[in-house]
């Protein structure tokens, strides 16, 4: 090894940082040049001087407490954010259940409408008055309707097992309206016609108060079907009157 | 939140290391009380990830990127205050040894300041925290060989300005 080679690893000769190796080819390159070797001695006596005489910062008093209660306030910012939780929690429980309520406290207007259907249905059900026209042809019961109302109801036969009882007025949401009365073994079904005048209704099934309900329009007309047979009873018994009222 | 002191415990004994560490790397005390600090608080944010055995390595390494983001944002406010701003007050009647040691001192300390900041970091760790060239290269973020030049060129520099001081003094000493 020669000078040029030797003073760029004098630093990391004195550091201690040279591989075994590097570092046996250093120690014999100064073993025989002076140099060199005064070259490591001044680097060691700089090293010397920069340890005993940089200077070095001692932290101010202060700034540990300073520190200290930078840590407080963020153990605290952590404590909020954690005791906040609980209440953050509530809050959206809260607001979910609103959401949830909201329909039942402030139905819309087709709800409303199911539900007076539902009363109206039962009503005549305990005052027995389930038809002012009774009659299980349709010949019979549309033009007694007809000359009660300022429209002419559709009156059908679903056919298969489904009989008609009759028909009476009802009222709805102060409408004057049809109400044609099925029967399938001891299951009724009562369908309210009126017609739809500019707020028809859109397709839409209920249960309410363990009946079903299930609301469509067509023709112009809006109806509401409601009955004490299953969800699929119903549905098949208005599956069939769509059929019939096109 | 026993966390809390426990992290009081491995990191608050350092507070002199971190305090001298923000000092060298060119900040006033103001500044370097609020890298210290701001320092402090993001260590406690990470410590749930300090997984090593090195608390004051690990702090250390925080309080130089902390002091290297806080300079350049304050790099326009003409907050970098000269390294050797503060000189240790001079004794009214110092003895004669004393006296020479003052000088060595200030001169060492002006031409620290006029290093650059890389140069000055590696000689503190280096020499002060006694860490290894890699893992200064590691905290640093740059190779062994940069850590090494960088080193290497710190002391010619430091060489050349007490050549330069005192030349009578100096010249074959150092």
């Amino acid at each position: 090894m020669n000078c040029e080679q030797a003073q760029p690893l004098l630093d990391a000769y004195l550091d201690g940082e040279l591989e075994p190796e590097k570092k046996a080819q250093v120690e014999q390159h100064i073993a025989g040049c002076a140099e060199c070797a005064a070259a490591l001695a001044r680097l060691r006596r700089l090293q010397e001087l920069f340890i005993a005489k940089a200077p070095h910062y001692p932290a101010p008093p202060e700034l540990r407490n300073k520190i200290l209660a930078g840590l407080e306030a963020e153990k605290r910012r952590r404590f909020m954010a954690l005791a906040r939780l609980p209440w953050l929690c509530a809050g959206a429980l809260l607001i979910l259940s609103i959401c949830l309520a909201w329909p039942h406290f402030f139905p819309n207007r087709e709800s409303r409408v199911a539900h007076q259907a539902v009363s109206n249905y039962v009503r005549a059900a305990i005052l027995e008055h389930l038809c002012d026209v009774v009659s299980p042809d349709p010949g019979v019961v549309k033009p007694w309707l007809a000359g009660k109302l300022d429209f002419s109801p559709p009156v059908v036969l679903p056919g298969l097992e489904f009989q008609m009882r009759g028909g009476r007025l009802d009222v709805i949401r102060k409408r004057k309206v049809a109400a044609l009365v099925y029967k399938r073994d001891k299951d009724l079904a009562t369908v309210f016609v009126w017609p739809a005048a500019g707020q028809p209704l859109s397709q839409r099934t209920w249960s309410l108060r363990g009946y079903q309900v299930s609301a469509w329009n067509g023709a112009g007309l809006n109806f509401v079907a409601v009955s004490n047979m299953s969800a699929a009873g119903l549905a098949e018994l208005v599956g069939r009157l769509k059929n019939e009222v096109k | 939140m026993g966390d809390a002191s426990r992290f009081e415990e491995l990191f608050l004994p350092h507070l002199d290391a971190a305090y001298n560490l923000a000092r060298w790397l060119g900040s006033g005390d103001q500044d370097a009380q609020d890298i210290v600090q701001e320092a402090y608080t993001r260590a406690f944010k990470g410590f749930a990830g300090f997984r090593g055995d090195n608390p004051r390595a690990w702090l250390l390494t925080i309080v130089r990127n902390t002091a290297y983001t806080w300079l350049k944002k304050h790099a326009n406010h003409e907050k970098i205050v000269p390294f050797d701003e503060e000189i240790h007050a001079v004794p009214a009647e110092p003895a004669p040894n004393d006296r020479f040691d003052e000088v060595r001192r200030g001169q060492l300390q002006a031409a620290l300041n006029r290093l650059p900041t890389e140069f000055r970091e590696v000689l503190l760790l280096f020499e002060f925290e006694g860490w290894s060239y890699k893992a200064i290269a590691a905290a640093l973020n740059v190779p062994v060989g940069t850590v090494m030049s960088r080193l290497s060129r710190a002391r010619r520099r430091l060489q050349q300005e007490f050549a330069h001081v005192q030349p009578e003094e100096f010249d074959d000493e150092l």
